[in-house]
């Protein structure tokens, strides 16, 4: 079931040029966790602002469980929303900020307080009741704000970047705590980032926004795996990008051939709707490059798999990793990323090395 | 550290001389004055009587010049408040072009002395003037509104002046409260009423306290308003000062009374410090 869907929305400021938000439609199914991720001015703050009905759209329509909300006021929309600075009430206690939404229901004082107190037990901290929000840490004014925003039971929960104001650990221990929450109440949310890690880690399906435009939707896995462009591979996880014109089309076993600008000639992954003399851009992940001695070099360069000879020119233990900053000899640098536990002794900081990596693990964007 | 505090030191020195030489020892002389004897005709007498005191305290003649005084002050500091504070809630809080027109107009009355702006007020409020045509005209008068020599027209003009200070305190500490809590209260389901009851005035109200604290010390301690509009019918604290210091040359009479005003204002600016503490306390840390 659809809980929430967007319709061609649009937003153009003011005295602005450009639309914040371009044209964006997107379906969220019950009890779903959607991040919206993209760099900042990305469009993703103003979409979430939309549907909390703080800024109104300048096209399309947002419908929640197929009621259109759009003209509706914030207080009429019963959406839930935490937001980046909390915004908890500095003059209630506890107890007060999250009964507040309730007693604007309405709802008689006792069962507020008995829903309130529930609600600080499933995140932690009914002992605190009575303290206003200056003597809690950053952390537990997270949970009083998460609190808040669920006690009413919102159709949808929007999260404004709720975890940037924390520290790294904090960070980490919030993520499974809001999921927790998310999964244990089975509430729709939309969960603004602009941390890829953090949106790998808690969504159901990201949306990757650039310049006010969703450039793609999908699991974690399938983002990270098979991103649709080089924004988007470039934006989540890290990436190496071998730019180049495509010599050859795939004929046969044999897989296409690139002439990098430098002069390299790679093997490559072919796309539809390639031409030869096009410019394309390969992309392979750090950890799906191998390192090799030098001496396999060329040996090794069969079709279905790259080997080029690079200097070491950076080696950083990055704990459980290795990462190592290779030189190739046109002045391309790759990262090569492999497990502590099987990095060669044999490829150190300023020796050459071959740098290996199967064309089924490489990425193709026409430019 | 050692350094910065002697800097500050230094800097600080030039103002530090001037008050001590201009207001401190000043006032201490009239504090000793306030307890000389009064003998008619020999000027300063030196002694020590606590006559002057005991004549204000016990006289019902200048209780209630004391009373009257602290009236004008309350109702001037409410008037203020209660035509300030929703300028000020503009003020802070729209983003309208007009905005610094309006801010420049809030401010430009401090620009011109309180005696020109009494004159004006007399011109207005006189028995023929703008306000009682403008009052007869529309019917809602029957004969003309006495506000020249009453205390109603003391209030008028004296709102008037001190209106700037109401409204200059209030603006940003509106201005301060964030707007995410508003955000958040009307996505909590609250109506735009609602949330500024429950959220944007609450956290106001320091600087309420602030204005209005800031209002009646400077109403209570006005001179040329009340003796212009008021005249010789509306006593204040400061008219009384002046007409026995100068008229009946009793300095030793004026000197107390003059003290008496200075305990009471001071014991107000106090709490209009700690109201403006109190505007820190429900910072939340980050």
């Amino acid at each position: 079931m659809v809980d929430l869907e967007l319709r061609s929305v649009s937003k153009k400021y003011a005295g602005s040029e450009v639309l914040a938000v371009n044209n964006v439609s997107l379906e969220i199914e019950k009890g779903e966790l959607l991040c919206l991720l993209g760099p900042s001015g990305c469009g993703k703050t103003t979409l979430l602002r939309m549907i909390a009905g703080f800024v109104e759209p300048t096209a399309g329509s947002i419908l929640v469980k197929g009621q259109d909300i759009t003209q509706l006021p914030p207080n009429k929309r019963n959406l839930g929303m935490v937001f980046q600075s909390y915004a908890l009430f500095p003059h209630m206690t506890v107890l007060a900020n999250v009964e507040y939404g309730l007693r604007m229901r309405r709802i008689p004082r006792t069962e507020a307080r008995t829903r309130a107190r529930e609600m600080l037990e499933m995140v932690g901290l009914l002992e605190l009741e009575h303290r206003y929000p200056r003597q809690l840490s950053g952390g537990q004014q997270q949970r009083v704000a998460l609190a808040r925003a669920m006690v009413i039971l919102p159709q949808v929960l929007l999260l404004d970047e709720p975890l940037s104001n924390l520290d790294a650990k904090l960070r980490q221990q919030m993520r499974i705590e809001i999921r927790r929450i998310q999964k244990e109440v089975g509430i729709t949310s939309i969960f603004v980032t602009h941390d890829q890690e953090e949106a790998l880690t808690l969504a159901d399906r990201i949306v990757v926004m650039d310049k006010g435009e969703v450039r793609q939707v999908g699991s974690p896995q399938d983002v990270y795996d098979h991103p649709v462009s080089r924004f988007v591979a470039n934006f989540i996880g890290t990436c190496n990008f071998l730019n180049g014109v495509l010599e050859a089309l795939p004929a046969g076993s044999e897989p296409a051939v690139l002439k990098t600008d430098s002069g390299l000639r790679l093997w490559c992954k072919g796309v539809p709707g390639l031409a030869t003399g096009q410019r394309l851009c390969v992309a392979v992940r750090p950890e799906h490059l191998e390192l090799a001695p030098a001496a396999e070099a060329e040996r090794e360069s069969a079709p279905g798999v790259n080997a080029v000879r690079g200097r070491i020119e950076h080696v950083s233990h990055l704990g459980s990793i290795v990462e190592y900053h290779v030189v190739l000899p046109g002045g391309e640098r790759l990262r090569v990323q492999q497990q502590s536990a099987q990095s060669a002794p044999s490829v150190a900081e300023g020796g050459t090395a071959t740098v290996k990596w199967a064309v089924q693990s490489s990425m193709c964007f026409p430019e | 550290m050692e350094g910065t505090k002697r800097t500050v030191f230094w800097l600080v020195l030039p103002m530090l001389l001037e008050v001590v030489a201009l207001f401190v020892i000043p006032l201490l002389v009239l504090f000793r004055y306030s307890f000389y004897p009064f003998v008619p005709g020999q000027g300063l007498v030196t002694g020590f009587v606590l006559k002057n005191y005991s004549k204000f305290l016990f006289d019902s003649y200048y209780l209630e010049i004391l009373v009257r005084t602290l009236w004008l002050g309350f109702l001037v500091a409410f008037f203020a408040l209660l035509l300030g504070y929703p300028l000020a809630l503009f003020l802070a809080k729209s983003n309208s072009r007009f905005k610094t027109v309006l801010l420049i107009l809030v401010v430009l009355p401090l620009l011109s002395s309180a005696v020109i702006r009494t004159y004006g007020w007399m011109i207005l409020l006189g028995t023929n003037g703008l306000v009682n045509k403008l009052l007869l005209q529309l019917g809602l008068v029957s004969a003309p509104v006495k506000f020249m020599y009453t205390l109603r027209g003391v209030v008028v003009a004296l709102t008037e002046v001190l209106l700037p200070f109401m409204v200059l305190t209030l603006v940003p500490v509106i201005r301060n409260i964030d707007r995410s809590l508003e955000e958040a209260a009307l996505g909590l389901g609250a109506s735009k009423l609602r949330t500024f009851l429950t959220v944007v005035f609450p956290l106001s109200l320091p600087g309420v306290a602030a204005g209005s604290i800031f209002v009646f010390v400077l109403a209570i301690s006005s001179f040329v308003t009340p003796s212009l509009m008021g005249g010789p019918s509306v006593r204040v604290m400061s008219s009384l000062v002046r007409e026995q210091a100068i008229s009946l040359l009793n300095w030793p009479f004026a000197a107390a009374v003059s003290l008496v005003l200075l305990v009471v204002v001071t014991t107000l600016v106090a709490l209009y410090q700690r109201a403006l503490i109190s505007a820190g306390k429900w910072e939340v840390p980050k």
